[in-house]
C-alpha cells in the first residue's frame, strides 16, 4: 500500500520541507529481462527459465504478482539466489490465474519477498491452451534505493536479509498439477507439505473449466475447512470458496499445516462435463530446517 | 450548531458527549453549479469548444461558513456501462489558481461510480465559495448526460485548528494527476510508438498511482529523465501494470519526481488499429523544498521539528 510521507515543518521559522528519503525508496515493475518483456510461448510448449533480474541499483521487495496472456498456462516460480538449484515459491506450477493479477487488480502476496541486489526470480512457463500464447510476467515492487543519508535504512536492510528465507511467499497446487474430474463424479487430489517448511494458508484462488463441489482437510490432523453442525465434513460449490487472481478467497484466519503434512481435498463435478481444476493455496511457508 | 452540542452533552454526557463533534461534520456531495446545469444533469455533444462549469461550495450553511474537504470523484453518464463516454477534463482549484493536471485526461480515468470512487490523494479542502473549475469536453460518440460531483466530507462550525491545519496543509500539498504534455489526446497509428514528456516545474510530484484509458491494449516504459531513475527495467502494457479511475494501480511505496526533473513516457500501440490513450501519474504535488532531514539538521545546527502537516 502506498505510505504516507511526512511533510516536516519548522516550528520556529515555519519552513517546510519534504523529506528527501522519499527518493531512496521508490515502485518499481519486476519485469522479465528486456528483450523479452513479452514471451512467446508455443501451443502445448514450456519456455523457460525467464529471467525477472534485480539490477545492482538497489534491492526490491516484492509485494504482488502482474500479468498479460493471450492463452492459460501454468507458471512455476524459482528464487535464483546463487544457490544452483535456486529456492522454490511453490511445489508445482500453478495455473497463471491463479497466481498472477492484472494491472487493475495485483495479486498481493501474504507477505513481501525481499530480493537483493543480483537475485532474480525465474520463471517457466508451460502453455495450456493449445495455441501460440504470449504472456507477460511482472512483479509490482518497492525499491530500496542507496540509502544517502539514512543510516537506519542500512539497519532495516540487515534486518530484512536476515530473515528473508525464514518466512517466504508461497504457493502450494495438487501434487499431480491439474485434477481431472469426470463429468458429474467424485475425485480427490493431495497436497504434501515439503518436509522443511510450515505452510501457513490465506487464501484461495482456482481455475477450472466447469462448476465443483469442495472439500478442504489437513489429512494429518482431520481439521477440516467446511465443518458442517454434524460433525461431518461437507463439500460446498467452488464459487463460495475459490477466488480468483483478482479477488482470492481469504481466510478469516489463516491457516497452519505442519511440515510433512498432507492436504487432501474431495471435489464432485457439478458440471456434468469432463473438468479440469486448477487450485491454489496461497500463503506463507516457514522454513523449519538450516536457513541460508 | 454549539447549541446542538451543548444539547446533546446535557442528553448523552460521558462517553457519548465526545461524538456532538460529528454534529459538525456531514458527507457531502459536491454538484455541479445550477448555473452550469439543471439538475447536476449535463448533456455534453461532441464539440470542438470545451464546456466550462464549476463546482462550487455554498457560502454559508446552517448559519455557518461551510468547508468541504473533498476525497472522491464519482460520475454517471446516460451510457454508463460502456467505454462509449469519451469525455475528457481538466480540473483547476480556481481560487487557488493551481491545476490539478496539466492536460485534460478521461473521465474514466480519474471519475470512478459509487462502488469503486476515483481517489483524491490528497483531500482537497474548499473554504466558503471555493470552486473547481472544470472544462469538459466530448471527444468522440453520441451525445451523453453526464452527473459529476465531487465527494467529500463537510464542515460546519468546525474547530478552527482543524481547519486552520488543513488550509495551512493546502499551501504546499495539493492532488495532482501528471500527465503527458502538449497533448490533448495520444492517437497512435496501429503497432506505432512515440515519445512524451512531462515537465514538472510547478513542485514535487508524488506519484501514488497510475491511471489509463484506452481505446486498446499499450505498451509503456517510464523515465525521470535528469537522473534516468525508472521503475520499470522494461515495458508494462496496459493490461498487466495500469489501472483506471475505478481500479487504479497503487504504487507500493510512492514515486517522487523532483521538481525540474522531466518525464519522458514511451507509448507504443500493442494493436493494428488506431489507439487513442489517456494515461497519468495520479498523486499529490508538494510545492516546498525537497531536503534530507540529517542535513538540514547539520545546517542548520539545530534539530528540525518533526512536525507533521
Amino acid at each position: 500500500m502506498t505510505r504516507a510521507v511526512s511533510l516536516w515543518r519548522n516550528k520556529k521559522t515555519g519552513a517546510v520541507i519534504l523529506d528527501a528519503a522519499t527518493l531512496d525508496r521508490i515502485p518499481y515493475y519486476l519485469l522479465t529481462n528486456p528483450p523479452n518483456n513479452s514471451v512467446t510461448v508455443s501451443a502445448n510448449q514450456q519456455a523457460g527459465p525467464i529471467i525477472l533480474a534485480v539490477s545492482k541499483d538497489g534491492p526490491c521487495e516484492v509485494e504482488s504478482l502482474i500479468a498479460q496472456r493471450t492463452g492459460i498456462a501454468s507458471v512455476g516460480l524459482v528464487i535464483q539466489d546463487g544457490n544452483p538449484q535456486g529456492l522454490p515459491l511453490m511445489n508445482n506450477p500453478c495455473h497463471i490465474d491463479t497466481i498472477f493479477g492484472s494491472g487493475q487488480q495485483p495479486l498481493a502476496l501474504p507477505e513481501a519477498l525481499f530480493l537483493p541486489e543480483g537475485h532474480a526470480l525465474s520463471a517457466f512457463i508451460s502453455d495450456l491452451s493449445a495455441a501460440s500464447n504470449v504472456v507477460r510476467l511482472g512483479a509490482d515492487t518497492s525499491r530500496l534505493r542507496k540509502p544517502v543519508l539514512d543510516p537506519s535504512g542500512a539497519l532495516a536492510r540487515l534486518a530484512v536479509m536476515r530473515r528473508q528465507y525464514i518466512s517466504i511467499p508461497y504457493f502450494y497446487t495438487f501434487d499431480t498439477g491439474s485434477i481431472e474430474l469426470t463429468a458429474s463424479t467424485a475425485g480427490s487430489g493431495n497436497m504434501s507439505i515439503a518436509a522443511d517448511h510450515n505452510f501457513e494458508i490465506h487464501a484461495i484462488a482456482a481455475v477450472s473449466t466447469g462448476t465443483f463441489s469442495i472439500s478442504i482437510v489437513n489429512q494429518s490432523t482431520g481439521d477440516s475447512l467446511i465443518t458442517a453442525p454434524s460433525g461431518q465434513n461437507y463439500e460446498v460449490p467452488n464459487a463460495l470458496i475459490c477466488g480468483s487472481n483478482t479477488f482470492p478467497f481469504k481466510l478469516h484466519e489463516p491457516w497452519m499445516i505442519g511440515a510433512g503434512q498432507k492436504i487432501v481435498v474431495s471435489m464432485t463435478d457439478t458440471s456434468a462435463a469432463t473438468n479440469t481444476v486448477y487450485l491454489t493455496l496461497i500463503g506463507k511457508a516457514y522454513r523449519t530446517g538450516e536457513v541460508r | 450548531m454549539i447549541t446542538t452540542n451543548r444539547l446533546v452533552q446535557q442528553i448523552a454526557p460521558g462517553r457519548y458527549a465526545p461524538r456532538a463533534e460529528l454534529i459538525n461534520r456531514l458527507p457531502a456531495f459536491l454538484s455541479i453549479n445550477p448555473a452550469d446545469s439543471v439538475d447536476s444533469v449535463l448533456p455534453v455533444a461532441v464539440t470542438t469548444t470545451p464546456l466550462m462549469l464549476n463546482f462550487t461550495q455554498p457560502n454559508f450553511m446552517h448559519d455557518h461558513p461551510s468547508y468541504i474537504m473533498l476525497e472522491n470523484l464519482v460520475f454517471e453518464d446516460s451510457s454508463d456501462g460502456t467505454a462509449s463516454n469519451n469525455c475528457s477534463i481538466k480540473l483547476t482549484d480556481s481560487g487557488y489558481n493551481r491545476d490539478l493536471m496539466a492536460y485534460p485526461l478521461h473521465m474514466r480515468a480519474i471519475f470512478g461510480t459509487a462502488q469503486l470512487p476515483g481517489v483524491f490523494y490528497e483531500p482537497l479542502i474548499l473554504q466558503a465559495n471555493g470552486n473547481i473549475r472544470a472544462q469538459i469536453q466530448k471527444i468522440s460518440g453520441g451525445s451523453v448526460n453526464l452527473r459529476p460531483y465531487l465527494v467529500g466530507t463537510e464542515f460546519f462550525d468546525e474547530d478552527k485548528r482543524v481547519v486552520n491545519a488543513l488550509l495551512e496543509r493546502k499551501k504546499f500539498v495539493s492532488p495532482f494527476w501528471l500527465t503527458p504534455d502538449n497533448v490533448t489526446l495520444i492517437s497512435l497509428a496501429g503497432n506505432a510508438s512515440a515519445n512524451y514528456i512531462s515537465q514538472n516545474g510547478r513542485g514535487h510530484f508524488q506519484a501514488s498511482s497510475i491511471v489509463a484509458i484506452s481505446s486498446g491494449n499499450f505498451s509503456l516504459e517510464l523515465l525521470e529523465t535528469k537522473t534516468n531513475r525508472t521503475i520499470m527495467n522494461g515495458a508494462i502494457s496496459q493490461t498487466n501494470g495500469i489501472g483506471n479511475a475505478n481500479y487504479p494501480h497503487e504504487f507500493k511505496t510512492p514515486f517522487t519526481i523532483p521538481r525540474g526533473f522531466d518525464t519522458r513516457w514511451k507509448i507504443t500501440n500493442l494493436t493494428g488499429s488506431t489507439n487513442n490513450i489517456y494515461v497519468a501519474l495520479a498523486g499529490k504535488m508538494y510545492e516546498c523544498p525537497l531536503r534530507h532531514i540529517p542535513q538540514v539538521e547539520r545546517d542548520l545546527m539545530i534539530p528540525y521539528d518533526k512536525v507533521r502537516l
